[in-house]
């Protein structure tokens, strides 16, 4: 055949594929879903949801739709059965006998006191955040099966809050079987398959696309404070992952998707304006909080801090970095979070330039203008912050500190990076000042977490020093450990009261929830916000794609 | 023939420096960016935690003791397991680098498709108000961020006329939907390549034209069409291949971004999410994916040369 004769084949090859393609682009429907769906557009993939390896979120999320704990918590946040079905304490809070309920895993099998064993020994051994149940922590020692719906777990020492650890989504049960397939190397739990008693099954996870999960019709142990005990109201929950922020915007606008709970604050507005989408928001559990290290240079001084504690002005940061969908906090827990006290409000440093300029002046940091930078013994008041360079909340609230702190003779360096170095650099205590970000549903270990000496060189950003950090300890363990209700509660305002009054966390804006749906998609958004953290179990319950 | 065997592989044993030098410049920067498992524990691990995690991840070792570990694997197929999903980084890969190699060969068939006939006649009608018209889009498009012409795309053809879905991949490619899904992204990736070649196709035609062949072949008597896509267009198209063949890179690059914007599930984005979460083997595995078709693509490019013009000698 001739090179022109091949060439024109081509071309015409080419022309009938195009031709096709564009008959099948133009003559279908808009919308790429089908049946009873609810399309959830999620901005990052989980990388892992095992429940016993993951430290994320959104993974945490995405698992609590397929795998349930021993319990859950309220919107009161009190802890209400959920795989088991009572429990009992015993003496000194030593020991707990937890009876379950008559219920099957995905796969058919029933659940059994083995089964729930099996899953907190993984959750035990494996997970980084398990922090308070392993032995090692005084935590379970013994496990005890009298009979298939009965177990009791010793513990070393008192674990009087272990309830809200048999809450946390990280000790689901999980079966036998496969925990023993998984330990044996056979199986990659939470990529190759997830089973659990949860109100949807597992069923297809498309790389970098979508997670699908499909109705449990057995389900019907829904907890009352959820509204709907099962089965869920859809036939398929999916999670699509959509990175890029106005996309998501624009794929529920459209229609795409049916609800995003991932909705950046800058497009809030505009979407509160188009009649088709409903927006909600709520204070979450976790802060948005500026750390001060205090162990190095000018911020080990405590006046130092307390300036810069009454400089920070947190509405401007509502306002600007948050896009005024935020709320200022005076505490480094929120009213989201179990163990928050309101008398916060009344320790907490207000924005005050005189108050913040005369604390400078008393520590011996000068200047003669106040447009100038403050010096002492020729040393300049120079303070470098760091924050996440991936988070607009984040990277604009450290421009706007550098400014608010301008005022008062403070310059601030402002260095973002990405998350792995901001965790480099906080852990060595390379930094005058950190925003950080963190997020957890329970006061006390959280607290513990942010603000124990021994969690100096991870997770403690403020390094509180000496006496004052002696009595954050004293009281984190009391907060944790002490039998008494009312002692415990003592301890936790305590620990809140010395993380202010230190200065050594400055709190700024609560984490919010953003959710915004596509009103004739999906129904029943108003049920899930009634709970204070959106709770994924009532999102599977009461989603109603309408 | 046998000149071409031999060119073939030559080319391909080339390939083997340029892959080691590319991956151990890769490792090594990677590896600078610090360590992967506080990303992985999360900040509320414990220092013993994370001591732990590096010595079972093998952290603890000397950075080039890691990277002859690696080097040594990959020579046997094996390019390791994700630290972050505990994957085998091979499946993960090929999960996702058929949707990556379906959008850039999308973008490429759109951007010669519109650029060499749009070159073409803009050279033809030169200085008329059809090459005008030409050239101002081909400014147009190729000064337009790629990532801001994604979303104006998804606003007008996703949102106001919801003619293609506004993300994701909707099914498979052969459907419909898979289709509809592919159209905005592949456009989006392929816009910026149109006005590139769209300027050299026309600049290459316009230096043919002015050829005494193609005098004579006028003179001739021969067709006017016949002159310009027969005679004109082969010679022309020599340098834009070249562009081509240079550009493939860029089209992997490029798909980063694209990927982000429409959610497409391809390798760019794996890449892109596995830098920041400092996955090394993950890194690693595409780089060399990457490096490997990008190489393919040059040598075929250097194939296609001969073809086109027979003068054009292997040994040379």
């Amino acid at each position: 055949m001739p090179p022109g004769h091949k060439r024109r084949n081509l071309l015409h090859g080419i022309g009938a594929a195009t031709a096709m393609g564009l008959a099948g682009c133009l003559g279908a429907g808009s919308d790429g879903s089908s049946g009873n769906t609810v399309t959830d557009a999620i901005r990052e993939e989980p990388r892992n949801m095992n429940p016993y390896q993951t430290t994320r979120f959104v993974d945490l999320t995405a698992l609590q739709f397929v795998v349930e704990p021993l319990l859950t918590l309220n919107d009161d946040f009190e802890p209400v059965p959920l795989v088991a079905d009572d429990w009992e304490w015993g003496e000194e809070k030593k020991s707990i006998t937890f009876t379950l309920k008559d219920l099957t895993f995905h796969d058919g099998s029933d659940v059994t006191s083995e089964d729930v064993a099996a899953s907190l020994d993984r959750y035990t051994s494996q997970s980084p955040l398990a922090s308070y149940l392993p032995e090692e922590s005084g935590g379970i020692t013994n496990t005890k099966m009298p009979s298939d719906d009965e177990i009791t777990f010793e513990f070393a020492e008192s674990r009087p809050l272990a309830l809200n650890f048999f809450a946390d989504g990280h000790t689901a049960i999980q079966p036998k079987s496969l925990i023993e397939e998984a330990r044996n190397g056979n199986t990659n739990i939470g990529q190759d398959g997830l089973v659990g008693t949860g109100p949807y099954e597992f069923d297809e996870w498309r790389s970098g696309n979508s997670i699908t999960l499909a109705k449990f019709e057995d389900y019907n142990h829904g907890p009352d404070f959820v509204g709907n005990d099962g089965p869920v109201l859809a036939d398929e929950y999916v999670l699509e992952i959509v990175p890029e922020a106005s996309t998501r915007k624009n794929a529920v606008s459209q229609g795409d998707a049916s609800i995003t709970f991932h909705l950046p604050p800058k497009f809030v507005e505009s979407l509160e304006q188009n009649g088709g989408v409903g927006v909600t928001i709520d204070p979450a559990y976790g802060a948005q909080y500026m750390a001060c290290n205090a162990e190095r240079g000018p911020t080990a001084e405590e006046d130092v801090r307390v300036a810069l504690a009454h400089a920070v002005d947190k509405e401007a940061i509502v306002n600007k970095a948050w896009s005024g969908v935020g709320f200022p906090i005076d505490g480094l827990i929120t009213e989201a979070t179990t163990g928050y006290w309101e008398g916060v409000k009344d320790v907490a440093y207000q924005n005050d330039l005189e108050t913040a300029r005369q604390h400078l002046d008393d520590a011996g940091w000068t200047n003669s203008s106040q447009g100038e930078t403050r010096t002492k013994d020729g040393d300049e008041l120079s303070l470098d912050l760091i924050t996440f360079s991936d988070l607009d909340q984040w990277r604009s609230a450290g421009t706007i500190i550098q400014n608010q702190l301008g005022n008062i003779g403070v310059s601030v360096n402002v260095d973002t990076a990405e998350v792995g170095q901001i965790y480099d650099r906080g852990n060595e205590g390379d930094y005058h000042l950190i925003i950080a970000k963190n997020m957890w549903w329970f006061g006390p270990t959280y607290l513990d977490f942010l603000c124990h000496s021994r969690n100096i060189g991870s997770s403690n950003y403020g390094r509180l020093q000496g006496e004052t950090a002696a009595e954050m300890d004293e009281n984190l363990e009391t907060a944790m450990n002490a039998l008494s209700n009312e002692e415990r509660q003592t301890a936790i305002e305590n620990v809140q009261r010395i993380a202010v009054e230190s200065a050594a966390y400055i709190p700024l804006a609560s984490r919010t929830w953003r959710g915004a749906w596509n009103k004739s998609a999906v129904d029943g958004v108003e049920a899930v916000t009634e709970h204070p953290w959106w709770p994924a179990l009532s999102r599977a319950l009461n989603l109603d794609p309408a | 023939m046998k000149r071409q065997h031999e060119f073939i592989i030559k080319r391909l044993i080339n390939l083997v420096p340029v892959i080691l030098g590319a991956t151990i410049i890769v490792y090594f920067l990677i590896n600078m960016t610090g360590d992967p498992v506080r990303i992985m524990l999360g900040p509320m691990a414990s220092q013993e935690e994370v001591m732990e995690a590096r010595r079972s991840l093998g952290l603890d070792q000397p950075i080039y003791i890691r990277y002859f570990y690696w080097l040594g694997d990959v020579l046997q197929g094996d390019l390791g397991v994700s630290i972050r999903k505990g994957k085998p980084v091979l499946t993960m890969i090929l999960e996702r680098l058929g949707n990556t190699l379906i959008l850039t060969i999308s973008a490429l068939i759109i951007a010669i498709g519109v650029a060499i006939p749009a070159g073409v006649i803009s050279a033809v009608k030169q200085d008329t108000w059809i090459d005008n018209v030409s050239r101002f889009i081909s400014i147009f498009w190729i000064s337009m961020p790629m990532f801001w012409l994604g979303l104006i795309l998804i606003m007008i053809f996703g949102v106001h006329l919801e003619m293609f879905p506004v993300y994701g991949m909707n099914g498979p490619l052969l459907s419909v939907n898979g289709l509809r899904s592919l159209v905005l992204p592949a456009v989006t990736l392929g816009l910026p390549q149109v006005a590139l070649y769209t300027r050299l196709t026309r600049s290459s035609m316009l230096d043919e034209l002015r050829e005494d062949y193609v005098v004579t072949a006028r003179g001739k008597g021969i067709k006017e069409w016949t002159v310009v896509v027969w005679h004109s267009l082969r010679n022309a198209l020599i340098p834009v291949i070249t562009m081509i063949s240079l550009r493939v890179p860029w089209l992997f690059g490029g798909s980063v971004l694209v990927e982000e914007v429409f959610a497409w599930p391809g390798i760019g984005r794996l890449l892109a999410n596995s830098i920041l979460q400092r996955d090394y083997p993950v890194v690693m595995g595409i780089v060399l994916v990457i490096i490997v078709l990008v190489v393919i693509v040059n040598l075929i490019a250097d194939i296609i040369y001969a073809y086109l013009d027979p003068r054009i000698d292997y040994d040379s």
